[in-house]
């Protein structure tokens, strides 16, 4: 937690502020208002909402308690007077289906009010909110006016991937490369993992050495599309199957389908038949028919070199009883099947 | 959606090589590749905007030696200028005339070096690379070296072509990708770079050793700049290599390639000595992809057209078409005399280079083999097609280089 809250430039220590979020936790089942101490003023509300997200996000766990306490530390801080808190709960208003028309009403004349004056975070909430209406001019008119205020923060490098992908659709290559660029200047690592897969995807066209370290960067973070890349990289480019092996292997773990086809090649390419014929009997429960066809057709060769060598147990079993009953000839054993010893 | 991964593709075994004996098989090749009908229909340079127009854009004589007479040529000069002397005066004039040839090659060659880069000097200020800092900024970069310079391009470049492709697909019209850097300013960049390290030695070699400096290059020829590279030289570089060139029959993709074969790479590209054998192979790998970085990049300057939808190949004078057909390993030194290629037969070689998208090694073979009988016929016919004649400029170029020396 000290950690968080000193990422997060917080004015004050984890024992200074562990008093305010006991006491607003207390009255959270109780409509008493909370006495918070004089030293902590609204923008150190936030730093305590936001340190309780980052740690939700680390952790990957939601606890209801946690999140109720998080959206009264935004409800304290706009009561206190905090522009961010305020934009916050005025688009939760807009985005609310459930809210009264008055409600939303007013929330657009904060915003409208804060746009005024030019808060940087209604600026971006108003780009991400034109987005979501698949607005994408305005959204981006307002992504670049935020960018006028801020320019090195988090949120920045936020917005930069942003716009990357919009001008990767438009496409716009040497633009987006730029804004996926400074998104990985401005922000941490483990925020920008889809501004690193994008500019794997932008440089696997000249300069693969430049790609892989983008895509192992994401992989680093866990991120699923980057192993499948990896995997074909090392297996068809730089020729080192041991490694793309060991990718895919992480990929499978991970619950990527295309890894899978992958390590089957892999285990051709390595002559490990027994593990090729096990991977495609798992693509076979898995993938969908169209896509099984797919795979069966583009490596129709593979497919045939796997079964002159190697028979799978159940088959071997029926094969030599064929043949002790004198119905055909002696069955196709080779390597692995040795251990018949016959 | 994300768009899904694309390998480079190296240089496959698919294309085929004209039989120019037929010409109706050539024409069916034209009417098969669009890249090489484009070549091949482009319009011939008129000769009267010839010099400037190259010179601006294409050519860099400055960076390439001038032209070295042999000694039968200095010999009938000197007998023709001297028509009254005979016996040992004329020939004593004779040898001394050839040493003064040879001295005023090597003088000319290292001013030359010194004069480019003093304008390399002036072109790293006039370009900059649009970049961004570790805090994120934009910012205008001066770039390190030509490799900096060709990696930016050529990342452009490629990724115009996919905006390119991916628009023209859409129905939309796509611009044009502009670079401002010209392939002059380049390859002068590039052929200085390593030049000017070598001249120190080079000229305190042709102060001590005077006429005999072709024997000491003989025996260290790497030793000599670019611009002082005399034929007898670059056959003595190549002369072993052309002989494992024939052993040398996969597809080149770098990472597949064993030491050995990188270092015989290396070596048909004339990027490092032949004794260079004991540096680990990630060092013979960059210098191989970056040489194919920068032959890419040339390739797009030679395909691109400039004033009156001239293509760059038909710019190019004698003298750096020999330099770019050696750049890309097309003429076979074992068997080929550099001094007595014609232009002709060099553009051609280029032509089908240029044209022939999936090159393989048996094809670059057969486009190093090329007789001078069939690009000949291939000159023709080109000049029966498009209404400007095609002159074999090579008297003309010598007369260019030493209008150029007095200059100097």
């Amino acid at each position: 937690m000290s950690r968080v809250l000193f990422d997060l430039d917080s004015r004050h220590s984890y024992n200074k502020l562990y008093p305010a979020y006991e006491t607003i936790y207390k009255t959270l089942d109780n409509s008493n208002d909370a006495q918070i101490p004089k030293y902590i003023n609204s923008s150190d509300l936030m730093i305590m909402k936001k340190a309780l997200e980052n740690i939700r996000i680390i952790t990957n766990t939601a606890n209801r308690n946690l999140v109720d306490l998080e959206n009264e530390l935004v409800e304290r801080a706009a009561e206190l007077g905090n522009n961010d808190a305020v934009s916050i709960l005025a688009f939760e208003a807009i985005l609310d289906n459930d809210r009264d028309s008055s409600d939303k009403i007013h929330a657009k004349k904060l915003i409208a009010q804060l746009l005024k004056i030019k808060h940087p975070l209604t600026t971006k909430m108003s780009g991400d909110l034109c987005l979501k209406n698949s607005l994408s001019e305005q959204a981006e008119d307002f992504y670049q006016k935020f960018l006028e205020l801020e320019k090195d923060t988090f949120l920045s490098s936020e917005v930069y991937t942003i716009l990357g992908k919009l001008y990767f659709e438009k496409p716009e290559l040497i633009q987006s490369k730029q804004f996926f660029t400074k998104a990985i200047r401005t922000g941490p690592l483990d925020k920008v993992v889809t501004a690193h897969y994008y500019l794997g995807q932008i440089y696997a066209q000249d300069d693969l050495l430049k790609s892989r370290y983008h895509f192992e960067l994401c992989a680093s973070q866990g991120f699923k599309e980057s192993f499948q890349q990896l995997g074909f990289m090392e297996l068809n480019y730089f020729k080192n199957v041991t490694k793309a092996k060991e990718w895919f292997k992480l990929g499978v773990e991970l619950q990527d389908l295309n890894c899978i086809i992958g390590l089957f090649d892999c285990f051709i390419r390595l002559k490990e038949w027994r593990n090729a014929y096990r991977s495609s009997q798992q693509l076979e429960g898995n993938l969908d028919e169209s896509s099984l066809k797919h795979f069966k057709e583009s490596r129709e060769k593979t497919i045939k070199l796997l079964a002159e060598n190697y028979m799978p147990p159940k088959k071997q079993f029926q094969a030599i009883e064929e043949y002790s009953r004198g119905n055909l000839s002696k069955p196709n054993m080779k390597q692995e099947n040795d251990r018949w010893s016959i | 959606m994300i768009k899904q991964f694309n390998y480079i593709t190296v240089r496959r075994f698919q294309s085929t090589i004209p039989k120019v004996q037929k010409e109706q098989d050539f024409e069916e090749l034209l009417s098969n590749n669009k890249k090489l009908q484009e070549l091949w229909t482009s319009p011939n340079p008129h000769h009267s905007i010839l010099e400037e127009q190259r010179h601006v854009s294409i050519n860099c004589n400055e960076s390439l030696p001038i032209i070295l007479r042999n000694k039968a040529m200095v010999f009938k000069d000197v007998e023709i200028e001297n028509p009254g002397n005979k016996g040992a005066g004329l020939i004593v004039k004779q040898y001394v005339e050839f040493a003064k040839s040879i001295i005023k090659f090597y003088r000319v060659g290292i001013q030359n070096v010194w004069r480019n880069y003093k304008s390399v000097k002036l072109l790293r200020e006039k370009y900059y690379i649009n970049d961004i800092d570790s805090k994120g900024a934009d910012i205008k970069r001066r770039f390190k070296n030509s490799k900096d310079i060709i990696m930016t391009l050529n990342n452009y470049l490629s990724l115009k072509k996919i905006e390119f492709e991916v628009l023209q697909n859409a129905g939309k019209i796509p611009n044009e990708s502009i670079i401002n850097i010209s392939r002059y300013e380049l390859s002068l960049l590039k052929r200085t770079e390593l030049d000017y390290w070598k001249l120190p030695l080079f000229s305190l070699i042709l102060l001590v050793c005077g006429e005999l400096t072709p024997f000491v290059v003989y025996v260290f020829p790497n030793l000599s700049p670019s611009t002082c590279v005399s034929p007898s030289i670059l056959k003595s570089i190549n002369s072993k290599n052309n002989l494992t060139f024939k052993q040398l029959r996969k597809p080149l993709n770098i990472f597949e390639l064993n030491k050995n074969e990188l270092i015989l790479y290396n070596k048909l590209y004339f990027l490092i000595p032949n004794f260079w054998t004991f540096l680990p192979k990630s060092y013979y790998q960059n210098n191989l992809t970056d040489h194919l970085n920068y032959l890419k990049l040339d390739d797009y300057y030679l395909t691109k057209k400039y004033y009156n939808k001239i293509n760059g190949l038909w710019l190019l004078s004698k003298n750096e078409l020999i330099k770019s057909c050696l750049d890309r390993n097309l003429i076979d030194l074992s068997t080929s005399d550099i001094t007595k290629l014609r232009t002709n037969e060099l553009r051609i070689k280029m032509l089908l280079y240029l044209g022939l998208e999936n090159i393989d090694f048996e094809h670059l073979q057969k486009i190093r083999q090329l007789e001078l009988k069939e690009s000949n016929k291939l000159i023709n016919l080109r000049s029966s097609l498009v209404e400007t004649v095609v002159i074999d400029d090579d008297s003309k170029e010598l007369r260019h280089h030493h209008e150029g020396i007095k200059k100097g």
